[in-house]
């Protein structure tokens, strides 16, 4: 009955209320994700496919110089996630690794279970800050102490597929002027809750194949923290990370404006716990969509700006950020607004959101089989298994996620609350308050 | 009315009549046993060295009138300091009044000693023996006190000059005691020594994980908020000012734009850098590292004599072993055993048909106490079992004292006994090499007994290689 209301809604619409009623989706949501998404398969696969005499090279290359490389991980509170990250560490193919842990001030058993695991020799150096300084602080307290010629940075509740760090360092020897790659980032903790099932959908999207595509155009504008490799004499250059929250996209942001390409190697994996609820998963993302105001609007301001040390790419990466971060959120707004406004669309209410919903969730499929050929061998069973909460990512990112990035960009805008985060000590928010940092 | 015993190098000339203080030569002080001796006062004011000989040489008597008794030391000032001595009084205070006063403190010691005398005057050639003893006539609580002059770095004075194996004897010596409940022991501290050569002088040092170099430097690390960077302090010292290297700005107030979260040392050696340094221990008098955690840690003790100690102290010492070999054997006593020792004589004499033997075995049961203090017990379990592959239910066994062993073998023709020693010997030999990781001395007689057998006179033969 509805579904045939439904139709008969649809067939009663001339191209105008069309475009009217669905402008959103027509414009914005189908060319940035589904149409881009397209560049995959036509684009990404043939490159790849060609590049794989490179590839190997680059891999020879790697065997024969075999350089050391430096895990840095930086983290308070997370002592319990570490013996796993080391094992991961133990069990890479590619040998020549030296394992940092830096632990930010942590009030729990953190300390003794890494002093541990240091005699043991599975932690080659353990640095304890008694006082707590905040992660960019810590991620340079290891940086200090690393002797690689690679920094790989990793979040300390995430660990690595076995050849996680030989497929992170290939892009360095397949092109010198890559100065950081950026690994892949699946989730961890797929089988407890929904939340972190939605995620795995959501970082299929998002990372593998989006930051693949960003990679693609060289439009690439964040490295994660929770997994990243770095060429060291580029981080010595800059000096390591600056003040936080946001510091994997600021870096990455510090390395483009020095020329250097930023890439995506999607088949180097990184597992990493996500929020197991929404609530929590509320407040993770309360605090990253914050820090786009803030680095992207703010502290990188000048990349947008016309100067000598002008790049279009750079422009153009920080531009479709903002574009469809900030202007698309607004836009969603501008779209509620606009269905409550307009009579004819406020009586068809529900059919416009159902319509929305069925094209919403083509999209996801589609987005989902992309991510899933981009994961070629690297596909697992966990993976697939996630087919069943594909109608419900909608409403996760049509809904929720918007919702959230709202408040928080409302937020950044108005007060600044991201420099009174507890996520930094509240010394160090003064002074970047303060500095304007 | 007791009198004190003056000995010593001295040319002092003290004004104190004789009725008080005697005058006595150290060969003399040896061999007489002078029943009113209140104390031995020894001049150390000029040779302290000779007066320490002098008090080891008391100590180290057998006869308990002699070895017993208190000691004075004069001494030129009053804060010097003599191991084994009971009191000192200062040359230029010693007077009859002085004296007077000691003898009457004293009267308690001797009084019991006069006791311990009257009971039995045998000699106390055993040092565990005498250890109980003096701390028993004392009647006080033997507090150990800190010397840097010991391998050990604890002892009690008084105790210091009975002679003994090593330092650590004493306190094998006192933990044996202890276990017997015949002193009791107050905790005082703990303290660690070398578990290859028990000294107690230890150096605890910091050295690196890596090469084990104690030639360390620490460096503070600091943190600049501003620019989020983070080294050691050296690297942001300028001309004498802290400019962040990162960002070139000069670092103001701790706690305000910087703060210093944590402490890195670095290895001068190896160039290692870590917050956290492996601890060793070396020792001062053998020079080996070693963890701390393998270092032997001992509890230092304050001891007493208690109730079973004061009688065991008058009445002599159940030997440890014999306690063990009683249940097992039916330990025969010296008295009952010469009855025994009677009858199979007559027997033998009259029938002339059947020949016996008497074995004698004398081992250093001290030796085995000193060496393993507690733990003697269970070495004394197993010899007890070495014991009973000799004897048969028929055989008498009886303990003359500690170390003497005395075996009635009826039936037994010296031949046959000599082969069941030889197996014994060997048993022992094997058990106490193994254990004590050197060799006991050990000497064994095999006599037949006939109708003239005298048992204390072949004590005497047997025991005569040894006295002398």
């Amino acid at each position: 009955m509805f579904l045939d209301n439904t139709l008969l809604f649809l067939y009663g619409l001339d191209v105008g209320d069309i475009l009217r009623y669905f402008w959103a989706f027509i414009f914005f949501d189908f060319i940035r994700y589904l149409l881009l998404d397209l560049l995959v398969v036509f684009v990404y696969f043939p490159k790849r496919f060609f590049s794989r005499h490179k590839r190997r090279l680059a891999r020879l290359a790697l065997y024969h110089e075999r350089p050391l490389v430096s895990v840095i991980v930086p983290g308070k509170n997370e002592g319990r996630h570490i013996p796993r990250l080391a094992s991961s560490l133990e069990l890479q193919n590619y040998k020549n690794i030296e394992l940092i842990i830096v632990d930010d001030g942590s009030d729990d058993n953190t300390e003794i279970i890494c002093r541990q695991l240091e005699s043991a020799g599975s932690i080659d150096k353990f640095i304890r800050n008694d006082i707590r300084g905040g992660k960019g602080s810590a991620a340079n307290t290891a940086l200090n102490y690393a002797n690689g010629k690679y920094i790989v940075h990793i979040d300390a509740d995430s660990h690595l597929d076995d050849n996680s760090i030989e497929t992170i360092l290939l892009p360095f020897y397949m092109d010198a002027r890559v100065g950081a790659v950026g690994g892949d980032v699946r989730v961890a903790n797929t089988e407890s809750t929904l939340a972190p099932k939605l995620q795995a959908i959501e970082y299929m999207k998002s990372i593998s194949t989006g930051r693949t595509i960003s990679s693609l155009l060289g439009l690439l504008r964040i490295i994660s923290g929770a997994h990243g490799a770095f060429r060291k004499d580029v981080l010595d250059r800059l000096g390591g990370w600056d003040v936080g929250p946001g510091l994997d996209g600021d870096i990455t942001l510090k390395i483009r404006k020095l020329g250097l390409r930023v890439v995506h190697e999607p088949h180097a994996i990184c597992y990493t716990h996500v929020p197991v609820t929404f609530s929590r998963l509320a407040k993770q993302r309360f605090r990253w969509d914050r820090s786009m105001v803030r680095f992207r609007m703010r502290k990188h301001l000048d990349i947008l700006l016309p100067s000598k040390s002008f790049s279009f790419k750079n422009f153009l990466s920080s531009f479709d950020n903002l574009l469809f971060n900030v202007l698309l959120n607004l836009k969603w707004w501008v779209y509620v607004i606009q269905l409550m406004i307009i009579p004819a669309a406020r009586e068809n209410i529900e059919y416009i959101i159902f319509i929305n919903y069925i094209l919403y969730f083509t999209v996801n499929i589609i987005e989902y089989f992309i991510a899933c050929l981009v994961y070629e061998k690297t596909l697992m069973k966990t993976d697939l298994l996630l087919i069943p909460f594909l109608p419900l990512m909608p409403i996760y990112t049509g809904v929720f996620i918007r919702i959230v990035r709202s408040y928080a960009y409302i937020m950044e805008f108005i007060n600044k609350s991201s420099y009174s985060d507890p996520w930094n000590p509240w010394k160090v928010s003064k002074i970047s308050k303060q500095e304007k940092l | 009315m007791r009198k004190a015993y003056l000995m010593g190098n001295t040319d002092n000339n003290f004004d104190l009549s004789n009725q008080v203080v005697q005058p006595i030569t150290e060969q003399q002080a040896g061999i007489q046993e002078n029943k009113d001796n209140a104390f031995w006062l020894i001049d150390s004011c000029r040779d302290k060295d000779a007066s320490i000989d002098i008090i080891k040489n008391i100590r180290n008597q057998f006869k308990p009138n002699v070895y017993l008794r208190p000691i004075v030391a004069i001494v030129n000032q009053n804060n010097e300091n003599i191991f084994g001595v009971d009191a000192v009084v200062t040359a230029s205070k010693l007077n009859e009044e002085i004296i007077n006063n000691l003898i009457s403190r004293f009267e308690p010691i001797n009084q019991w000693i006069d006791k311990a005398v009257r009971h039995s005057n045998v000699q106390d050639s055993g040092y565990v023996f005498k250890i109980l003893r003096l701390i028993v006539s004392r009647e006080f609580e033997f507090v150990p006190e800190t010397s840097p002059q010991k391998l050990l770095g604890y002892t009690y004075p008084l105790l210091d000059l009975v002679e003994r194996q090593d330092d650590n004897s004493l306190f094998k010596v006192l933990d044996l005691l202890e276990s017997q409940s015949l002193i009791s022991g107050r905790f005082i501290t703990k303290a660690h020594f070398c578990c290859h050569c028990e000294c107690a002088f230890l150096n605890f040092k910091e050295v690196c994980p890596q090469c084990n170099s104690d030639h360390l430097n620490s460096d503070e690390l600091i943190h600049h908020f501003k620019c989020s960077h983070v080294a050691e302090a050296s690297e942001y010292e300028q001309e004498g000012e802290m400019v962040c290297p990162k960002c070139d700005r000069k670092l103001k107030h701790i706690g305000v734009d910087y703060d210093k979260p944590s402490i890195v040392h670095h290895c001068n050696e190896c160039n290692n850098r870590f917050q956290e340094a492996t601890i060793l221990t070396q020792c001062f008098n053998c020079g080996r590292n070693t963890e701390p955690e393998n270092q032997i840690v001992r509890s230092i003790k304050a001891y007493k004599s208690t109730a079973i100690g004061s009688n065991a102290a008058i009445y002599g010492m159940d030997s440890l072993f014999s306690k063990i070999l009683q249940p097992k054997f039916n330990l025969f006593s010296t008295k009952d055993f010469r009855q025994l020792l009677l009858i199979e004589k007559e027997r033998i004499g009259r029938y002339k048909i059947s020949t016996s033997s008497l074995v004698f075995i004398q081992f250093d049961i001290e030796k085995i106490y000193i060496s393993l203090g507690a733990n003697a017990h269970e070495l004394f379990t197993e010899l007890s079992e070495i014991f009973k592959s000799i004897l048969r239910s028929s055989d008498v066994i009886s303990s003359q004292n500690e170390s003497l062993f005395i075996l009635l073998l009826v039936e037994t023709s010296t031949q046959q006994a000599t082969v069941a020693l030889s197996r014994f010997e060997q048993g022992i030999g094997d058990l106490l090499t193994h254990n004590l990781g050197y060799q006991l001395d050990f000497l064994s007689h095999i006599e037949q007994v006939s109708q003239e057998t005298e048992l204390d006179q072949s004590i005497d033969e047997f025991l005569k290689p040894n006295v002398s």
